[in-house]
């Protein structure tokens, strides 16, 4: 909040040229330290400024293109006087306790916003003060709704421009809005104006800081239940009235997490299988399953292969002769009728061109066959890749 | 749903389910222990992806293993005998 009442400041002086309004914000800072003396000099001078910082609010809303809030801010510039000696008495009449949020109240506008963050350096102190300002008087939560609607309509303005501070500027704001939306229901129309303010801070979230988590959530449900969970020792009251929507929101977020995380973790397997499988340029899930599935059985066949082939050699290394001596023990599924594929073992297209694991160059198989049938015993080839079937053992 | 979804994985929207569970049953058929023992609508994906990996793993490790293995028997085969052929040509 201290950066959007900084940012307010820039906002107000750069645009309408007025320095002005930073002595009334370090006048209004003394108020607070110092006592209800000073005030009463600024509150004149304050009604000149409020009506320009409404219309640059409003400058700023339509701006941002929501003809509700830019509704909503047209009313304080009708309400200010009245609204300012209603303060200005009940500012005198208040005690010393209440004394520094009073002196908040009697500057409903944005500059009094831009001046809490100045003089409390610290959030929290922050959101009290609305609380304060709608208990006080009927006026005052006019005055307040109307002040919370025009912070509504500069902080997502800004959010922009600072990145950092979006989601706290906008929650704030969308909360004091919400906040605004169960006091005020009764009291004006703006039942409509709260719900717009609050969409409108929703959408500006989304806007600003374009997170992938908000818009792939239902996005009131997760505003809602993220705003009430982060405020709602401050704010109050919020949730009487959405504890339903909550439950409901909460399922439903504890089953897109779980989802979200399962899909993760397919995602990273798919990347691990991908880097395993060689020359692999396929990134959609499907060609990767498929890839996957032709390399292992390649290289399935390359180890029987070589299992043979190492049987055979330590065969001719030394003079016996018996088939298959360890065969693969992992190659379960060779239920057809196993021929090798040519040589060279496992370039891709050989096991493409096999899909049921037959060979389809016979004239090589029956070199190969004939090979082994010397050095095997005289044992067919299937016979040989036969016997490597049952057995099951797992070697990892 | 499958809009938000398909803006994060590229590929979601084009390639039906019914694929997927056949490219993962596939998968299961060639892998040794799941699939066999288990009830096949049991077994989840990542749970099949990862079985997969550990495969591909260990072959290639088995394979590493018997190349090694088939290039010290050529050394103790004739030069010249069809066995050497052969072993040469399982290594290549």
């Amino acid at each position: 909040m201290e950066h959007q009442g900084w940012s307010f400041e820039e906002n107000y002086s750069l645009s309408t040229n007025r320095r002005s309004i930073r002595p009334h914000d370090e006048l209004v800072e003394l108020l607070w330290r110092d006592g209800q003396v000073v005030l009463q000099s600024q509150t004149h001078r304050e009604q000149t400024q409020k009506q320009e910082h409404h219309e640059e609010a409003l400058r700023s809303n339509t701006f941002l293109e929501d003809q509700e809030t830019v509704s909503w801010l047209q009313y304080p510039p009708d309400e200010d006087p009245f609204e300012t000696d209603d303060f200005s008495s009940h500012f005198f009449s208040t005690v010393d306790p209440l004394q520094r949020p009073t002196s908040e109240t009697v500057k409903p506008n944005p500059p009094q916003v831009m001046v809490k963050p100045k003089a409390c350096p610290d959030p929290p102190q922050v959101m009290p003060p609305p609380k304060l300002r709608l208990t006080n008087s009927p006026s005052g939560i006019r005055e307040t709704e109307m002040e919370q609607y025009s912070v509504t309509t500069i902080g997502p303005s800004h959010c922009g421009s600072n990145p950092s501070q979006n989601d706290f500027d906008v929650s704030m704001s969308h909360d004091r809005s919400k906040n605004i939306e169960e006091k005020l229901n009764p009291n004006v129309s703006s039942s409509s104006g709260g719900s717009s303010g609050c969409s409108f801070g929703k959408d500006i979230k989304e806007m600003a800081c374009g997170r992938s988590i908000t818009t792939d959530r239902k996005r009131k449900h997760i505003m809602d239940t993220d705003d009430s969970v982060s405020l709602s020792d401050a704010i109050g009251n919020k949730s009487n009235q959405r504890s339903g929507s909550n439950r409901r929101s909460r399922a439903a977020e504890v089953h897109n997490l779980s989802e979200r995380r399962r899909r993760d973790r397919i995602n990273e397997r798919m990347k691990a299988l991908q880097e395993l499988i060689p020359h692999c340029s396929k990134t959609d899930k499907a060609s990767i399953l498929e890839e996957a599935i032709d390399y292992l059985k390649s290289l399935q066949l390359q180890l029987q292969v070589m299992w043979m082939g190492s049987g055979m050699a330590a065969a001719a290394a030394a003079p016996m002769m018996f088939p298959g001596v360890q065969p693969p023990p992992f190659i379960r599924q060779m239920q057809s009728p196993v021929q090798l594929p040519r040589f060279p073992v496992m370039d891709r297209s050989a096991i493409q061109n096999n899909p049921g694991l037959v060979c389809q160059n016979p004239i090589q198989n029956q070199i190969i066959s004939d090979r082994f049938a010397r050095y095997i015993g005289g044992f067919p080839q299937m016979q040989a890749a036969t016997q490597v079937r049952p057995i099951r053992r797992r070697v990892y | 749903m499958s809009n938000r979804r398909s803006r994060q994985s590229s590929s979601a929207p084009r390639i039906s389910d019914d694929q997927m569970i056949d490219l993962v049953t596939k998968l299961r058929q060639i892998l040794p222990e799941i699939g066999q023992r288990r009830r096949s609508d049991k077994v989840s994906a990542s749970k099949v992806l990862q079985e997969t990996c550990n495969y591909i793993r260990n072959l290639n490790r088995e394979v590493n293993n018997l190349s090694e293995r088939l290039s010290q028997l050529l050394e103790s085969v004739d030069e010249d005998s069809p066995e050497a052929a052969v072993i040469r040509s399982l290594l290549m």
